[in-house]
């Protein structure tokens, strides 16, 4: 009997030894694949830009500052399809350590301005200038790209500043997203 | 069959883009000039610097492998695009490069995206979907030296309970400048994502175009408006170009490159649009408009003539008509009856000597 019950245990745990094993091996990958040499979507933002100062005032003001180039290069496979890209852009509200006040990032606004566009000049971009940038809205679309192609811009932020802002460095964090 | 040629009437460039495009080429030159006298290796790409953009030098992003039964799909070398069955593991090779002049701390992470209003959607950081939930990168955080490469493995691991269906998701490559004052700038690059869940063989794709419309912008500008209707089950990138033919005094104009970055979801009917050049006449004209979605293509045609402001109504577009079948055909029934006829004759010619002999 207890011989019988070692077999018996014996054979469950090889059976769910095989089970284990046989599980990832069902779900391995199915889809056979082949390297390809394909040139790369990048995007290039500068590292850091500063706004400026600004005194406090009563009724609150205006800032308005240059980011620096934003730059998309667009290397991907090429073909008669054509390829498309969108830029996103979204902001942080600026803060400062120990600070109570912020300027909230729908107080930030994001101009596009004049797109240069290199490499393959045909293709079209469309921009779109954000009024907020609390949320992450389309600023750069390109479509119709049909070689290796760049796009620059120098955007321009504006920051309405509310009134009553304690005097200390703000930061936000803007963020540029290619896809 | 190449669907893209050089703009003709109207298509130009203003003079102000072709003024840009000539100093951002001169910009281009002088960089790569520079590159390749510090480098050597840079000269060959100083070459070809008439249409090559300068190397990249931010945060690049590529896909390194794809499936070798979708070695032909133009969708499939940029996105990862793929149809598997519930409980799959799938695994991408990506790349990923720094082209600035410093070393960089790239983060890799899934996101969601989705498919609306056509247009593919992004969402910020982090957020996930069903499909960024099953995806996974490693490693997630890469050091990259000055003009450094590395690769990444993307693996997918789709449940067993994974409803049928075309899910969207984005991977993302992200560099954050330092926190030192103002604005610290974050900069993202993504590979889309289409993968369509279900037994079997892959949904195939397909589209119509149903109509199109002649339209005017508010500022004088002469539009063309196709209407795009998904009658497949997977999402659809659309490219295309459209012609105008048979115009005032047999004027033919374009190709116009079509405007958009749209995905069009599944089921969905999506506007398309193509912008023409002002000085285009009202018409009539023959609109022939091909787009397309990876290797799937669709080319309709309709008469349109272009109203003095606003939109007119859509012309049901239909297939070009094709005259060459209907004519080869016609030469096959003439030579067939011709064939027929010198049989009989023959035969008619024959029999009597056969039935003397």
């Amino acid at each position: 009997m207890k011989l019988k019950m070692r077999i018996l245990l014996a054979t469950m745990s090889v059976a769910a030894l095989t089970v284990g094993l046989a599980l990832p091996a069902s779900a391995a990958d199915t889809t056979t694949t082949l390297a390809i040499e394909n040139g790369t979507l990048s995007i290039t933002v500068p590292n850091a830009a500063y706004m400026g100062s600004q005194p406090n005032t009563v009724g609150g003001s205006v800032v308005t500052a240059s980011l620096g180039q934003v730059t998309v290069s667009d290397a991907r496979p090429m073909n008669s399809a054509g390829a498309s890209w969108t830029v996103n852009a979204s902001a942080t509200g600026f803060v400062a350590s120990g600070q109570s006040t912020t300027i909230p990032a729908s107080a930030i606004g994001y101009t596009v301005g004049t797109v240069t566009k290199v490499g393959s000049p045909s293709y079209i971009v469309t921009t779109t200038n954000l009024s907020s940038m609390a949320t992450a809205a389309a600023v750069v679309a390109a479509s119709s790209v049909y070689s290796s192609s760049s796009a620059a811009w120098n955007p321009t932020i504006t920051i309405k500043v509310p009134s009553g802002m304690s005097a200390a460095t703000y930061t936000s964090m803007i963020t540029h997203s290619v896809f | 069959m190449p669907m893209f040629r050089w703009p003709r009437l109207g298509a130009e460039l203003s003079g102000s883009e072709h003024r840009l495009t000539r100093l951002a080429l001169r910009i281009v030159v002088g960089t790569l000039v520079v590159i390749s006298a510090v480098a050597p290796g840079a000269a060959e790409i100083a070459s070809a610097a008439g249409a090559t953009p300068a190397p990249s030098d931010g945060i690049g992003l590529r896909l390194v492998e794809i499936p070798v039964n979708a070695a032909d799909d133009p969708r499939a070398q940029k996105y990862i695009v793929d149809h598997v069955a519930p409980g799959t593991l799938i695994h991408r090779t990506i790349e990923v490069s720094n082209g600035s002049d410093s070393s960089a701390h790239i983060s890799l992470y899934p996101g969601a995206a989705s498919v609306q209003d056509g247009a593919f959607l992004a969402t910020e950081g982090h957020t996930p979907n069903e499909l960024s939930s099953w995806t996974s990168i490693t490693p997630a955080e890469i050091d990259l030296a000055r003009a450094g490469a590395q690769t990444a493995t993307v693996t997918i691991a789709v449940p067993a309970d994974a409803a049928p269906g075309e899910q969207y998701a984005l991977i993302w490559a992200e560099a954050r400048s330092s926190a030192d004052a103002g604005v610290v700038a974050v900069n993202r690059v993504g590979i889309r994502v289409y993968l369509s869940i279900g037994s079997g063989a892959a949904p195939a794709a397909d589209f119509t175009v149903d109509s199109l419309a002649a339209a005017r912008a508010d500022n004088g500008q002469p539009m063309v408006i196709a209407s795009v209707h998904n009658t497949g089950g997977r999402a659809l990138d659309l490219s295309g170009t459209l012609e105008l033919l048979a115009g005032p005094g047999g004027l033919s104009a374009g190709p116009f490159p079509v405007n958009l970055n749209t995905t069009v979801a599944v089921g969905d009917t999506e506007p398309v649009t193509v912008e023409l050049a002002t000085e285009i006449p009202n018409g009539p004209w023959m609109a022939t408009i091909t787009l397309g979605s990876g290797l799937l293509e669709r080319t309709v045609e309709a008469s349109i003539t272009f109203p003095r402001s606003g939109t007119a109504a859509a012309v049901p577009a239909h297939e070009p008509i094709v005259i060459w079948p209907y004519l080869t055909l016609a030469g096959f029934i003439l030579v067939g009856a011709t064939v027929l006829l010198l049989v009989r004759r023959q035969r008619r010619l024959v029999y009597p000597v056969v039935k003397f002999a």
